[in-house]
């Protein structure tokens, strides 16, 4: 489904991401692990369009894509979260997954102002997926909160449903887990699968190795911008320099 | 489930009290409005309001929901003034297209202006605006044989629609009553669409919208437009209200007139605008002898906004509403 060839991205003269390959299958859930400053998050602003890379190329479905307007990637099919909560604070929750609906729906000006019945129409389906998605993801006893008053782990659900809205065919979770107590990461895994199942494919960037470990399928390991491992969870668990490089000692703590 | 059930009364009462409120306002408005029809210069007054509403409602289109600064709004003001007083006295246009086509040319300037200033944020846009309010200023200033230069234009025709001709300040403001609620109309049905959300998001985080698939730069652009559109109508409005236009009513301070209705009637609200043209509008009047004094006392204004009332009069309102609800809750717990 998304295919990076030979990804590169240099800030001057650093290289945050290089040359990195890899392969995400449909209906997959990969994961994206490194430590700090390995080039994850960047990587992930290549596919998600905010970075244009300066050699290498991003296929999806087919498709090369890398440079394209974040907005385009989005219509495309791509969603994506934030590490550090960008949500529309002062709307409320439900009007939070009403703009995730946008790539979705096409009422322009005039159908607004003139309330056509095809603008109505559509409101009333966005109004009806919204609640829905709020519903999957357990927040919609506070559809009418403003955002900025919700929980912390509960922002992080509301980034997650505000990229479902658009029904993406691939959705990429930074970081999903910061900043939540151990109960809501488990129920976050729950949700991951969740959203797996309904035949969305996953990548995932994790500092939670558990989280990591319980829920993808392959991981891609990143130090100083270089793919340094890639396989199932088993045996980027054994691999001599992902211990060496990121975990720093044994994992089954 | 219970609880949803108290929730929902506690909405149902509070819907009926605020139409009880409303209905009082709008009885207390019309009958003040009756009163001030009575007289000439009062009437003038009114129109005065409801045309600086339709201006401030278009600035705050523009900044209060997609959160992008104007201050040279006066020369919107002054390309719809100019143009529809141009068309219709040189041209011979029958003077309701004229309007119209005032409102577009402003709209269009908005949309060219639009074109670089969707790509700058805070200081670096003010200074693009103000830059362009004082563009036309000039140009409105030094054509002398287009626009008469300083010493104005007067005997600007009175519009006629279907043949009935609006020549006291009274007939005026009829039709300037039921454009502003039009404009009201439009604004609301507007904020609360798929558009107007994605004003909203751009407003609060440019680069969450742009993730969420809205191409930030168009609905920019869009919000100029609109936005210019309305400013320039109603100094098309005020071109034939008044009958005479000189650039003294386009300059700098007017732009900053509108940010201070807008500011101090309250910001990103439906009815914010027009509580900020009316207040400012009166207040002006009563200040009329001191007209030197003008801008202190719109700085004076603006002061209190960002100290006490950020978020303007309507805020007062939201303010008193809700400690209402939080004695109303006390009662029902």
């Amino acid at each position: 489904m998304l295919k990076l060839n030979d990804v590169t991205i240099k800030f001057g003269g650093l290289t945050a991401v290089n040359q990195v390959s890899a392969e995400i299958a449909k209906g997959s859930i990969f994961g994206l692990i490194g430590p700090n400053g390995a080039g994850k998050t960047t990587l992930f602003n290549i596919i998600s369009g905010v970075y244009a890379p300066t050699s290498g190329s991003v296929i999806f479905n087919g498709k090369e894509i890398q440079g394209t307007a974040p907005y385009k990637i989005n219509q495309l099919g791509i969603s994506r979260t934030y590490q550090n909560i960008n949500l529309f604070k002062k709307m409320s929750v439900l009007e939070n997954v009403k703009v995730g609906c946008h790539s979705i729906s096409n009422a322009g000006l005039f159908d607004a102002i003139l309330r056509t019945k095809n603008q109505k129409k559509e409101e009333k389906l966005i109004e009806e997926k919204s609640l829905e998605i709020l519903e999957f993801m357990d927040l919609k006893d506070k559809a009418y909160y403003k955002a900025s008053n919700l929980s912390y782990g509960e922002q992080r659900r509301l980034e997650i449903s505000r990229a479902l809205a658009s029904d993406p065919q691939l959705i990429l979770l930074d970081e999903p887990a910061a900043g939540m107590n151990g109960r809501e990461k488990e129920e976050l895994s729950e949700t991951i699968r969740k959203i797996n199942e309904r035949g969305i494919t996953v990548l995932l960037v994790e500092h939670d190795m558990k989280l990591v470990m319980n829920v993808t399928d392959i991981i891609c390991v990143l130090n100083y911008g270089k793919k340094i491992a890639l396989g199932e969870p088993a045996y980027i668990q054994s691999h001599p320099d992902v211990i060496e490089a990121y975990l720093g000692g044994d994992l089954n703590d | 489930m219970e609880s949803i059930n108290v929730n929902r009364r506690k909405t149902i009462i509070n819907t009926i009290k605020e139409k009880r409120f409303l209905i009082i306002t709008l009885f207390i408005i019309s009958a003040i409005i009756a009163y001030m029809l009575r007289e000439r210069y009062l009437a003038l007054i009114l129109c005065f309001i409801c045309i600086n509403s339709i201006a401030v409602s278009g600035l705050d289109i523009l900044f209060g929901y997609t959160g992008q600064v104007s201050f040279g709004h006066a020369a919107y003001y002054a390309i719809g003034a100019y143009t529809s007083t141009l068309l219709s006295l040189k041209v011979g246009i029958p003077v309701f297209f004229t309007i119209i086509l005032g409102a577009l040319l402003a709209m269009l300037f908005g949309i060219i202006i639009a074109f670089p200033a969707s790509k700058l944020v805070k200081h670096f846009l003010s200074l693009l605006t103000i830059a362009f309010g004082q563009m036309v200023y000039m140009f409105i200033s030094v054509t002398d044989k287009l626009t008469n230069g300083f010493s104005g234009i007067i005997g600007i025709p009175n519009l006629k629609i279907f043949g009935y001709t609006f020549s006291s300040n009274q007939s005026y403001f009829f039709l300037f009553l039921a454009i502003v609620l039009l404009v009201l109309l439009g604004k609301k049905r507007l904020i609360n669409s798929r558009v107007g959300r994605a004003f909203i998001a751009i407003r609060e985080n440019p680069h969450a919208a742009a993730g969420m698939g809205i191409n930030v730069r168009y609905y920019k652009i869009m919000a100029f437009a609109i936005s210019a559109f309305l400013t320039g109508l109603a100094g098309a409005f005020y071109a034939h209200l008044v009958g005479f236009i000189s650039p003294d009513s386009f300059t700098n301070a007017q732009s900053n007139i509108f940010m201070t209705m807008l500011l101090f009637g309250g910001i990103a609200s439906l009815v914010g605008p027009t509580i900020g043209a009316a207040i400012l509008v009166v207040i002006t009047e009563i200040m009329q002898s001191f007209v030197s004094y003008q801008m202190l006392i719109y700085a004076l204004f603006i002061l209190a906004v960002l100290f006490y009332l950020p978020n303007g009069v309507v805020g007062i309102f939201d303010n008193i509403k809700q400690i209402v609800a939080r004695r109303f809750r006390k009662k029902v717990d």
